[in-house]
Formats: structure tokens, sequence, C-alpha cells
């Protein structure tokens, strides 16, 4: 299903790129070159989310977003900036987006990070004891998991990777996105130290003949599902 | 024009200074002066008190030797020969008797030591100044002698005159001298400004020269050039920095471009498509690599120190030790965590865990055998080390490792940026520490020295 992207872009080829992307995957984008259009379109568009450049010609990212949110309107807001460092990230984050993205970035992390900000929107607040895929079954409450009738056994850490996994199903996370909601750290790790932590859970998950569940998405990271 | 230059020169210091000098010069003068004259008229005065004194006793010792005529006689011979005195010998009611007076002035007192008075003699045309003595005698009359100050204020004059042409001879002097002090600072400074304006114009190994005296001016000269030396290292690091960034970021800008070249050959679409991946690697650790010496030139700017949180390091060390134990044991290494002291201290949480994960990752990449990261308390210091039992880096080679983008040669054909040993040591001084190297029984280790706050 489609949803209503706005993107707030400057620069031409970046505002391509991610139109085009987002066509492809059958969502809705408006692009507004400016902040001061890219707030008046925010305003009144009904946008399931907002794509917001940090530097913008006439009015700054963070001042867009500020006017945003002194106004009442909490679309979810992913900023998009070339500064890359910690602290640029959680002044971004504490000014009231919901996720920030280090340009040049792959297309795949934008719409994985996007989608999950739109479905975090929209699975209200309700309170899971057990996660379903396919025939994997995950009980919160006994910390167990099960694949048909054979028991999982997973360390602590597994269980919450797998947890985030089933959380996010059928969306593709990224590799950052597992080290930040799974570890809470936002570097990034150079080696391939998660990839090795996805296989031994794959190893436990998708044991000997089983239908495969955790699939690695080429130069985007993982997602799990039939 | 010239009254606006004037007026900018008024405010100059050397306006200020030579006004000053003549303030002072004035002040001290005037002083002088003042203090001379008083002293000069306090004893003239007492001189002529004297004399007044020593006629009048001698008149009372005619009086009481030879009677009331003697007396009478004496102080009328006195009278004539005496042109600068008065004398007066007076009945109780105050008429003259004998003397140089046609009666008692009403403001001289019977009885006096000392009192001034402006008198007129009989066949004076001018009142003049006397000092006065007067005495009341046993019968009642009075007896009263006076010694004129006329040459006394001729010498106080002239006295004054004297100090005051003093005083204004000296000005023009102490101009001068203000002059000649302001000229010698002027010198002295314009060494020190010309050396700042030839460094300013890209002599940057010129220094002030210095006399070596100590005083405040060779101080000043010593601690411009003690900055300048400060600003040629930085310059002189800047220059071997930008060089080791074009060196080490030519190399996987030339594999990139070998790799697009290559792929541009090729019209397999299996053998594109694995292409586009290398490219997209190798263009992430170019990014990766500015990001790191981007956050290095942040933090070694002190910015982020106001992001620090109290974090409980050992947790800190257990839940890296679990990101990376996976990793490890694919490598067939093994990373043992060992606490030897639990602390809970405020840090960057984010910058740290990167600085960790570094540490692990150098270790996977250069080192061989058992790692162990630990976690210690040694004075002031809280540290976080990693061991394991390779070859390490020889001492000698330390400081070429700390550099940013400093990769020892026989690490150049390892990937990697080069910056994971300077963004340790940059996370350390950030948190009031240092980083250092460690060999002990077969085992490497690189420490991060966190400094505990008082």
């Amino acid at each position: 299903m489609g949803r209503k992207i706005l993107l707030v872009e400057d620069d031409r080829t970046t505002a391509d790129f991610i139109m085009k992307g987002l066509a492809e995957h059958g969502h809705v984008g408006d692009h507004a070159a400016n902040g001061r259009d890219g707030l008046f379109m925010a305003t009144d568009g009904g946008y399931d989310a907002i794509i917001l450049d940090r530097m913008l010609p006439g009015m700054d990212g963070l001042a867009v977003l500020g006017a945003l949110r002194a106004a009442g309107i909490e679309t979810p807001v992913i900023l998009l900036s070339a500064l890359g460092s910690v602290d640029d990230r959680v002044t971004g984050l504490t000014a009231g987006s919901d996720d920030y993205l280090v340009k040049p970035f792959a297309f795949a992390e934008l719409l994985a990070r996007l989608e999950l900000l739109m479905r975090r929107r929209g699975s209200g607040t309700h309170v899971e004891t057990v996660l379903m895929c396919a025939t994997l079954r995950m009980d919160l409450l006994k910390r167990e998991v099960r694949r048909d009738a054979r028991v999982i056994d997973l360390q602590p850490r597994e269980f919450r990777l797998l947890e985030y996994l089933m959380r996010h199903a059928g969306q593709v996370v990224t590799r950052t996105m597992l080290l930040e909601g799974v570890w809470d750290y936002h570097f990034d790790p150079g080696t391939n130290v998660i990839d090795v932590h996805i296989s031994r859970l794959r190893r436990k998950v998708d044991g000997d003949g089983d239908q495969p569940l955790i699939h690695t998405v080429r130069g985007a990271g993982y997602r799990l599902g039939e | 024009m010239t009254a606006t230059r004037a007026l900018r020169w008024l405010r100059s210091s050397h306006a200020r200074f030579i006004g000053l000098i003549l303030l002072l010069e004035l002040v001290f003068g005037g002083a002088l002066l003042l203090s001379v004259t008083q002293l000069v008229h306090a004893s003239l005065d007492a001189a002529d008190n004297a004399i007044a004194r020593d006629t009048r006793d001698t008149l009372l010792e005619i009086g009481r030797q030879d009677g009331d005529r003697a007396l009478a006689s004496a102080v009328t011979a006195r009278a004539q020969e005496e042109s600068d005195a008065v004398l007066l010998l007076a009945r109780a009611d105050g008429g003259r008797i004998a003397g140089n007076l046609s009666g008692w002035p009403p403001v001289i007192p019977a009885d006096t030591k000392g009192v001034k008075a402006k008198l007129y003699r009989i066949g004076d045309t001018n009142a003049l100044s006397y000092t006065i003595v007067a005495t009341r005698l046993r019968d009642g009359r009075r007896l009263m002698v006076g010694e004129s100050t006329d040459d006394s204020d001729q010498i106080r004059e002239t006295v004054e005159r004297t100090l005051l042409t003093a005083l204004l001879m000296a000005l023009p002097l102490a101009i001068v001298a203000a002059w000649l002090v302001v000229h010698i600072i002027d010198r002295r400074i314009g060494h020190i400004a010309a050396t700042a304006a030839r460094v300013g114009a890209g002599e940057i190994d010129r220094r002030v020269p210095l006399d070596g005296s100590g005083d405040s001016f060779d101080t000043l000269g010593r601690t411009i050039n003690n900055m300048l030396d400060q600003i040629g290292a930085l310059l002189a690091e800047l220059r071997t920095v930008t060089d080791s960034i074009a060196h080490d970021l030519r190399s996987p800008l030339t594999r990139l471009r070998t790799r697009i070249d290559r792929a541009m050959l090729s019209d397999n679409p299996a053998d594109l498509r694995e292409a586009i991946d290398g490219i997209s690697r190798e263009a992430d650790q170019l990014l990766a690599m500015l990001a790191t010496a981007l956050e290095v030139s942040r933090m070694e700017a002190g910015i982020g120190r106001d992001r620090f949180v109290a974090t409980d390091l050992a947790a800190m060390l257990v839940d890296m030790g679990e990101l990376y134990e996976p990793v490890s044991e694919d490598q067939g290494r093994t990373l043992a965590i060992s606490i030897e002291h639990p602390v809970t201290l405020p840090v960057h949480r984010e910058l740290l865990g990167q600085a960790i994960a570094n540490l692990i990752d150098n270790a996977l990449k250069y080192g061989a055998g058992r790692m162990t990261l630990y976690l210690t308390v040694e004075g002031d210091d809280v540290i976080v080390g990693l061991a394991d039992q390779g070859a390490g880096i020889a001492p000698e080679r330390e400081a070429e490792a700390l550099r940013r983008f400093g990769r020892l040669d026989p690490a150049r054909g390892i990937a990697g940026a080069g910056l994971g040993l300077s963004l340790i040591a940059a996370v350390a001084r950030m948190h009031g520490g240092d980083v250092r190297f460690d060999r002990r029984d077969e085992q490497f280790a690189v420490e991060m020295l966190l400094r505990r706050p008082a």
C-alpha cells in the first residue's frame, strides 16, 4: 500500500534519486525545494512521513522541524544531514525528529527506516506478548521461542535480536538499525560484527530442512519473513 | 583634520604617559615648594621673635636695675637708633610713656610671647609688619617690643621665586624624560610588532629578538615566540595530516577507479553486480575514514564534553565483549572480559563505545591469540585496556602509530583506515586521560586512561 511522503530537499540529484526510489516502492512523493515551501506543504498536506534535509536555503531544516512541532504536527520526520558526528545526530533527535540519517546513504536504509517509522505510528500502543512469523513463535512473557514444536534455545542477546527482527517482520532492517535497536550504539562497527550475530541466529532459527525465514537483502541488510 | 589627529594623539598611550609624568612632576614640585616655604617661614619668624625678645629682656633688666626713668629713656633711645623696630612703654591704660608708637594698639594683648601685626609708627606713612612681644610690668605699666619682618619677607619671596623658577625649568626636562621613556618603550614594542607583522606576512620562522633580561618586554617576546612555535608545530602537523590524508585516500580511490574501469569492460550481469558491490564497499570505507577523521578533529577541539553521562563501564565492557564475541570466535580467537574494579564514570557513551570497538577491531586485525578486555583502576585513572598475545607495536613506532591516518607499513596491506588508534587516543584525551602501551608476560596491551573527576 502506498503512503504519502513529503521530501524537503534542495539538492536536485538527491531529490530525484529519492523521489524515484519512493515511486518504485509504490509511495506517493511530494517535493519541496526549500524550507519555507516544505513547512507550508507539511502543515496542510496530511503526510504519513516527512523526509527533511537539515541544511536548506531560506529556512534551515531544524527550524522547519521546530515550527512543525510547535504547531502540533506530529508527522514522523527523518532528518537527512551531511553532518555525521555523534553530537549532530543527538542535536537532530532532541530537536524533535524521529530518526536521523547521514548523507550519503543507501536508499534501502532510508526506505527501511521510513517504513519502520510509519508502521510504529500505525501500530498504536497495545502491548504484544506473543510475536509470530510463519511457524516461528516468540513468547515474550515466558522468554521462549519455538519453531513449530521445537524449542529454540537462545542467549539473551540473540533473543533480543530475534525479537527486533520479529517486531519488524517483512521489513528490511539494516545493520546500523540492528546495532541501534539491539545494542543501543550508533557507530559503524566496521567489520562484519552484525553479520556473524545474524548467521548464528540463522543457524538456530532456520535449522536443518526448515524453510529459511531470515533473508539477506543485498546491499541493505536483513528481512525476516517467508 | 589636524584637530581630529591631535584628539587622537591625546587619547594615545604616549600622550597619557607624558601627561602622567608632567602631573607627577607638578605634584611633587608643588609639595616641595610648599614645604620649603613653610620651613623658611617658621625659622625666619623664630629669628625675628628672638630679636624682639632679646631687646625686651635687655630693657626689663635696665628697668629693674636702674629704675623707671632709666627704662623710659632706654626705650626712647632704642626707638631712635633702631629704624626697623617698634618700642613702646605705656601706662596701664595704654597711654604712651616712651617709644615710637602713639599709643597701645587695641589688637595687641598686654602680655604676649609673639603676635604679628601691621603698625604705624609715629611719623610713618605706611603700615609695616612686625612680630611683637609684650609684657605687663609689676606696677601695671606695659612694655612692647616689635621687630620688623620686612627683611624676612624679602628672603621668603626670594626663596619662593627661586623654587618656582626651578619647578618651571624642570617641566621641559620632565617632558624630555617622558618622551625618552616613551621612545624606549616604542622601540622595544616595535621589535615585537615588526616580528608579528613579518610572521603575518608569511615569514612563519621569524622570532622576536630577546635580550635575556627577563623584564616584561623580554617575557612578552618569549611568550609570543612560544606561541609562534606552537603555531608552527600545528602547521607542520596539519601539513603531515593533509599529506597523509592525500596518501591514504589515494589508494582506496585508485582501487575504486580500477574496479569501475574493469566493470565498464564487462557485459556479464553477475560480474557487474559484484563490481558494484565492491565499489560500494570501497566508497563506504572512504566515508567511514572521513567520518572518523572528522570525529577525531571535533574531539580534539573539545566538542562533545557536554554529552557526558554517568555510565556503568563494567556493563559497557560486557556489552562490547558480547557484540564482538561471535566475530572473534569466527576468526579462531577468544575474547575474555576481566572486570577488576567496577566503575561508574561520566563518559561520552557513544564515543567511548566506538573506541572500545576500535580496540577490539585492532586486536582482531593486527594482533594474535587470546584477547582480554579489562577494566581496572589506578589512582585517579580508570583503565580500559585490551591485551592480546601478538607482537604489538614496537616501542620506537608508538608515536607513528598514534598519528592520525598513521598506519605502520606492515599494516598497510590490511584493510583499514589507520584511524583506530588516533580515535582511541582522542577519546581518552577527551576524558582527561591518554593512551599508553603495556608489554608484560608475553602480552601486548593498549590502554585508555580515563581521569576520574575529583
